[in-house]
């Protein structure tokens, strides 16, 4: 991620986040407590059970379509998250050699089966992740945040601090390039001058954080803030949460892949 | 009404001249007044002073006003006005109290859109003021339609605060202050950034206001086109203050105070 | 260093999340408490933590390597704005990251925080930077904690990250391989970033050394309270990392030992079966879900084949569920908007 793919990542996400579907409509919290349910459930599974997980592909497969969320942001998120994971993965790969069964004429290592598990739970946690992000904009977070007894205060700084980061990255790229105008290096600003660098921007912010100061005291603003309550969860919404826990916590324990596979092979 | 009364102000107590060296000038309801003076004059200082974020370091400010007179946006359900208001601010009366019911009449647009829209949604920003003040949600959205649909910038009210042009950017800033109702409003330097044609309908808009204006900015055509009255600032004083026309042709003048 | 949802487990997301929401809690009383943070603290920690965003994008050219380095931020926060908003911007930066870009998981969250925000907001800088400046803040002073605190910052955090993925148990790397792929990189890591955020307050000291002051004054006052605070962190720390390397390294030999030793042994099955056995009784002993059956028989058995073909089954029934919802919304969408095909083609 560098400065120009994180300003348009943000307006993109926010744009999707604003549009109107079911998931959109439903209260953050809502979506908020149903998302955390569904990454308990996915990542307590152990990793040697990977058809007891595979029944959750239906929550990404079927919202979001129902939201209206495409699919690129999903595998560009993907590639964020995958170092970490494949590490986890690779590694058990080698370490867990012994072969669990026969697969035809491929060995089925217990290390192939934890790789599919985890490669599934971040597949699983990551669009789930991303559903909530995409159907809530980011200032119902802040105020579900709110909810959750984190201070009004608190929760507006979070929302300037996602303001201000378009400014902000628009701010880095103009001294950059102005940099790289004056200067034969090719590959970003030398150690040597960073310190006036960043040191230039970094007093600039502050500024520009007491004009905003400024200009809040003007219209108002005296160091508390309210979040105003939204629409109180309707029974649609509380249904919805109902339905998504039950399942996620039935399907835990129960397998429902090796049920099904069980009527073909008998 | 406004009157500013030998107003004083240091940055800083041990400095040995004073940024604002005992302005004097009343502004009455509904006049439009601009604001001009080099770099450094003392313009912005000014405003900041009014709108309470400075403190007198001598003289003050008083703020009078009936209702009779109030521009035409004002709503009653607005709980923080009242009827006949005085209000005095000065080196001793510059408690939270004071400045909360100045800064309730005073508006100010600062010269940064970017400083002033603080919310990533152009309609939650502009809610913001009456927001502070708890106003009904309801009635703070009639009230945006209203004043949106004045600025004929209807369309914005759902856009991201990073997606619009300088132009709307002034636009949607002047609503945000324009929904607190103030009596006066301030604006510093709202042509920067600005082409040309945006220049115009913010000008053409301003004229249009009932508000009492005081304008700073560097374009003495607009200001001749939008004010009637000028002030001119030169090292913190008051160099002249009279009809805007007979000021901004006056080339001798403006040199000697360093325009 | 930011981790994923898919290697933790949820007890220590749990845990760190729990431990994670009461920095926050505990930065927020402070901040109402001091009276050097007054309102502003709001624009400012908002400014701020979009400045941070951005800067951590930057790249920095480090002579010699050919390479590019980057600033972190947690020490330079904490040095210009204070510890407890400087733990506050830290947590809300990566909030945004694990929303936005999925840097970070969800659950993972109270794990991230933890590692990157309370690691170098609350241990590293009072314990180290404030330590080497209280006195003064010469020049000299503000290069040498900036370096020691951040380096300290950036082991003490990947080594979080190593005891949460292993106390997990979804990885089975062994704890010494993993630290042993993690500490050395961040070692040169921290060195750099610490370079660059002494460059940055070295800079600050020099043009505005009132806002390294002010800062610093917030971290004084109470100082008393904030020791007790840190030893107690160190101690729990202590205790879990001296805890769980002892669990580990009594069933377990050393790390790269049996990891050279099962590259080694691998043509021959007598070496391979006794390294399973050897990660087979660690495993059992530190996996937080006993329920990992090692079969090890080669055979397929009914359950197991049931379970991949519903498996597949399920896939593709998913799929079909989504295909269908896609191909209904994309008609109704259409069906809304006829006139906008005219429009368009119109004018």
């Amino acid at each position: 991620m560098n400065l120009y793919t994180a300003s348009s990542g943000l307006g993109k996400m926010e744009q999707l986040a604003v549009g109107d579907s079911p998931l959109h409509r439903l209260p953050p919290m809502v979506k908020l407590i149903t998302t955390l349910v569904y990454i308990v459930a996915v990542i307590s599974f152990p990793i040697n059970n990977v058809s007891g997980l595979t029944p959750y592909i239906f929550y990404p497969a079927c919202l979001m379509p129902v939201s209206g969320t495409p699919a690129k942001p999903f595998f560009a998120r993907m590639l964020v998250a995958l170092p970490f994971a494949l590490l986890g993965g690779v590694s058990n790969l080698f370490i867990l050699r012994d072969t669990a069964f026969m697969l035809g004429g491929l060995a089925v290592t217990d290390g192939l089966i934890s790789f599919v598990s985890i490669m599934l739970k971040m597949l699983l946690t990551v669009s789930a992740v991303l559903l909530l992000a995409a159907t809530t904009p980011f200032t119902h977070i802040c105020r579900a945040l709110s909810q959750l007894r984190l201070p009004g205060v608190i929760c507006l700084q979070l929302l300037l601090t996602y303001r201000y980061i378009a400014v902000l990255i628009g701010e880095m790229i103009t001294a950059v390039t102005a940099y790289r105008l004056r200067s034969p290096l090719r590959r970003g600003i030398h150690i040597r001058h960073i310190g006036s660098f960043l040191g230039v921007l970094l007093l600039r912010s502050m500024e520009r954080a007491d004009r905003v100061y400024q200009a809040m005291l003007c219209r108002g603003f005296d160091g508390t803030w309210d979040w105003v309550r939204g629409r109180r969860a309707g029974a649609a919404s509380l249904a919805y949460a109902a339905i998504i826990i039950a399942l996620c916590v039935l399907l835990r324990f129960f397998d429902l892949s090796e049920a099904l596979g069980n009527l073909f092979v008998g | 009404m406004l009157q500013v009364n030998d107003l004083t102000v240091k940055y800083d107590e041990k400095d040995a001249s004073p940024v604002l060296d005992s302005l004097s000038f009343t502004i009455g309801d509904g006049e439009k007044v601009a604001l001009i003076g080099a770099n450094g004059a003392g313009k912005s200082t000014l405003m900041l002073s009014l709108v309470g974020v400075l403190t007198p370091t001598g003289g003050g400010i008083v703020l009078k006003h009936d209702d009779e007179t109030a521009p035409e946006h004002t709503h009653t359900n607005s709980p923080k006005k009242h009827v006949h208001d005085t209000v005095r601010v000065d080196r001793d009366h510059h408690d939270r109290k004071t400045i909360g019911q100045l800064r309730s009449h005073i508006g100010m647009l600062f010269q940064n859109p970017d400083d002033q829209i603080f919310m990533p949604l152009v309609k939650d920003d502009i809610a913001f003021g009456p927001a502070n003040y708890k106003e009904d949600p309801a009635a703070t959205e009639r009230r945006m339609d209203e004043i949106l649909a004045r600025l004929g910038i209807s369309g914005l009210k759902d856009r991201l605060s990073t997606k619009l042009s300088d132009g709307e950017k002034r636009l949607v800033g002047l609503a945000g202050v324009l929904i607190m109702n103030p009596f006066i409003l301030m604006l510093d330097e709202p042509f920067t950034f600005l082409d040309r044609r945006a220049q115009r309908t913010l000008a053409e808009i301003l004229k249009g206001l009932n508000h009492t204006l005081l304008l700073a900015t560097h374009d003495f055509h607009l200001a001749q086109n939008i004010c009637g009255r000028t002030i001119l600032l030169h090292k913190g004083k008051v160099a002249a203050d009279g009809p805007s026309k007979e000021i901004l042709d006056d080339e001798d003048l403006l040199r000697r105070c360093g325009l | 260093m930011h981790m994923a949802d898919a290697l933790v487990s949820p007890a220590v997301g749990g845990v760190m999340m729990a431990v994670s929401v009461g920095a926050i809690a505990l930065s927020v009383k402070k901040m109402a408490d001091e009276k050097t943070l007054d309102e502003k603290k709001a624009p400012m920690m908002g400014v701020m933590g979009a400045f941070v965003f951005a800067a951590q994008m930057v790249n920095i050219a480090i002579p010699g390597t050919g390479s590019s380095g980057h600033i972190g931020g947690g020490i330079l926060l904490a040095a210009t704005l204070g510890k407890w908003p400087a733990l506050i911007v830290i947590a809300s930066v990566l909030l945004i990251q694990c929303l936005f870009f999925a840097d970070g998981g969800l659950l993972a969250y109270g794990c991230n925080v933890f590692n990157m925000g309370i690691v170098a907001c609350l241990i590293a800088y009072p314990l180290i930077f404030r330590t080497i400046t209280r006195h003064s803040m010469t020049r000299t002073r503000i290069i040498l904690a900036s370096i020691a605190a951040t380096v300290v910052a950036l082991q003490l955090g990947p080594l979080g990250v190593v005891l949460e993925t292993t106390a997990s148990g979804i990885t089975k790397l062994p704890i010494g391989t993993f630290a042993l792929l993690m500490q050395p990189i961040h070692l040169a890591i921290g060195v750099i970033e610490g370079i660059i955020t002494a460059a940055v307050l070295v800079f600050i000291k020099e043009v505005r050394p009132e806002v390294l002051e002010s800062a610093a004054g917030g971290t004084k006052m109470s100082k008393g309270v904030s020791v007790k605070k840190f030893v107690a962190i160190f101690a729990v720390f202590a205790v879990l990392v001296g805890g769980g390397l002892s669990l580990l390294a009594s069933s377990h030999p050393d790390g790269l030992e049996w990891a050279i030793e099962g590259v080694t042994g691998s043509t021959e099955l007598e070496a391979d079966s006794s390294a399973h056995e050897t990660a087979a009784a660690a495993v059992d002993k530190t996996a937080l879900m006993p329920d990992y059956d090692p079969t090890g028989d080669g055979k397929l058995s009914g359950t197991m084949l049931a379970g991949i073909v519903g498996s597949a089954f399920t896939v593709v029934l998913a799929g079909g569920f989504g295909l269908v919802i896609y191909l209904a919304r994309r008609r109704k969408i259409k069906a809304a908007e006829p006139d906008e095909a005219l429009v368009n083609t119109g004018a």
